[in-house]
């Protein structure tokens, strides 16, 4: 087990950004045939979700992040320059091979150039992960704050069809968004992890194609498209997460009882509830946000922050937080934040225009 | 357990009619047995018969009697 136990760093603000266009499941649902559209019906009875917000054709992450961190900013009143961390964990970054997201970030937000910048690249666990690493480097460093950008356009470049036959990626399952965390100096508070990989499970979600490895899709294959393999993940998340989870209470002392919330990646409700029994969490403190936003991948942890504490006005808050799939890879995260300190959602439709983009 | 309660059981895991199942029954030809009921059924022996079967355990049944094979405690 590998536990790491980081004192004096406190999350000290959450925001999260979307776009302006939700598609209703009842959308979806019309663009199918009646046989498809019955069977989805069916299928999200189980998966729980009413709708969630695209990207625009020209967003990308980064607009959604930039947005967040944007707002964050100015919210908390402070001036960019003191950001001295930027860390942006997505598997939709702007670029393929080059340059991190992360330094048009920098440039972007108007950070000085004395800043740590980099991208990581994990999913549904990139968010507690990057509590993880950007504490770690803001222990061991003289930055008094930092900046955590996590995201996902996990619907965009997704096929539309739905299979309910077999394994399912469909585009219906994801929603796309940004957020931003800031984290600064504070010896008070503490956060508890503990990090965990199966790369055994590599191929049960995977790209297989367009990256060095395999540069060029078969003839069949016309898009570049993810791929689930769910009963491997859903037996990932129910079997191997929970006892991670329960590491975690361990570590600390405590028991569902001392938590308000327990946060977990929105991967399906089914697959939430499952954790939730097996850890002895209640339902209600187990927080939802794949309702409303769908699957968020590395932004579902903050997205659901943001709509359960965007609009609370105080009150600490103990939340024990799990993201766990793509790799296969699980991560979880025991720490306090202020209700006050979570955002609002912000809608934009903004997008960065790169200059190399012709525009319809 | 007997058959006809195994055939109970998995008609209520995968939501299908009572007694519409029966052993030689092929999956591909029962319109309930989609991706939503596989899972069901990896729960269903987990907390039933405290069996954890595998995706390829999963990916191997053809017939309902093959998952009525496994419905007993390991």
């Amino acid at each position: 087990m590998i536990h790491t136990k980081i004192q004096g760093v406190k999350i000290a603000g959450i925001a999260g950004a979307v776009s302006n266009t939700w598609e209703s499941i009842e959308d979806v649902m019309k663009r199918l045939d009646s046989e498809d559209s019955l069977r989805l019906k069916k299928l999200n009875e189980t998966i729980g979700i009413n709708g969630s917000y695209k990207a625009g054709k020209y967003q990308c992450t980064s607009d959604f992040c930039y947005a967040a961190a944007k707002n964050l900013l100015e919210a908390k009143g402070i001036n960019p320059s003191e950001i001295g961390v930027l860390v942006f964990i997505s598997q939709t970054p702007d670029y393929y091979m080059h340059p991190a997201t992360a330094c048009l970030l920098q440039y972007r937000l108007g950070i000085s150039k004395d800043c740590i910048a980099f991208d990581v690249c994990l999913g549904c666990s990139g968010f507690t992960y990057g509590l993880n690493i950007v504490s770690s480097i803001l222990k061991s460093s003289n930055a008094d704050k930092a900046l955590l950008l996590c995201g996902d356009t996990s619907a965009r470049g997704r096929s539309p069809k739905i299979n309910t036959k077999r394994a399912n990626s469909s585009k219906y399952l994801f929603g796309d968004s940004g957020t931003a965390t800031l984290l600064v100096k504070n010896e008070a508070e503490y956060m508890n992890m503990i990090s965990n990989t199966d790369g055994s499970g590599y191929k049960a979600i995977i790209t297989p194609y367009g990256g060095y490895r395999n540069p060029d899709p078969p003839e069949e294959y016309l898009l570049i498209a993810p791929r689930m393999d769910d009963i491997p993940v859903f037996t990932f998340a129910t079997r191997d997460v929970p006892p991670i989870i329960t590491d975690t209470m361990k570590v600390g002392g405590f028991t569902p009882d001392d938590y308000d919330c327990l946060l977990l990646h929105q991967a399906n409700l089914f697959i939430m509830k499952r954790i939730a029994k097996k850890t002895g969490f209640p339902l209600e403190k187990m927080l939802v946000s794949i309702d409303e936003f769908g699957n968020t991948s590395s932004a579902s942890i903050p997205i659901t922050m943001v709509k359960h504490y965007g609009n609370e006005k105080a009150g600490k808050i103990h939340a024990l937080a799990c993201g766990f799939g793509v790799g296969l890879s699980c991560s979880t995260a025991d720490f306090y934040f202020d209700a006050s300190d979570v955002l609002p959602l912000i809608h934009t439709d903004e997008f960065f225009d790169d200059g190399y983009k012709t525009i319809d | 357990m007997t058959d006809k309660e195994k055939l109970a059981l998995l008609e209520d895991t995968i939501e299908a009619e009572e007694g519409s199942l029966s052993p030689a029954m092929e999956l591909k030809d029962v319109e309930e047995y989609d991706s939503v009921a596989k899972l069901s059924i990896i729960v269903m022996m987990e907390d039933e018969f405290g069996r954890k079967i595998d995706s390829a355990t999963v990916k191997g049944f053809a017939t309902v009697g093959d998952i009525m094979a496994l419905m007993s405690k390991e």
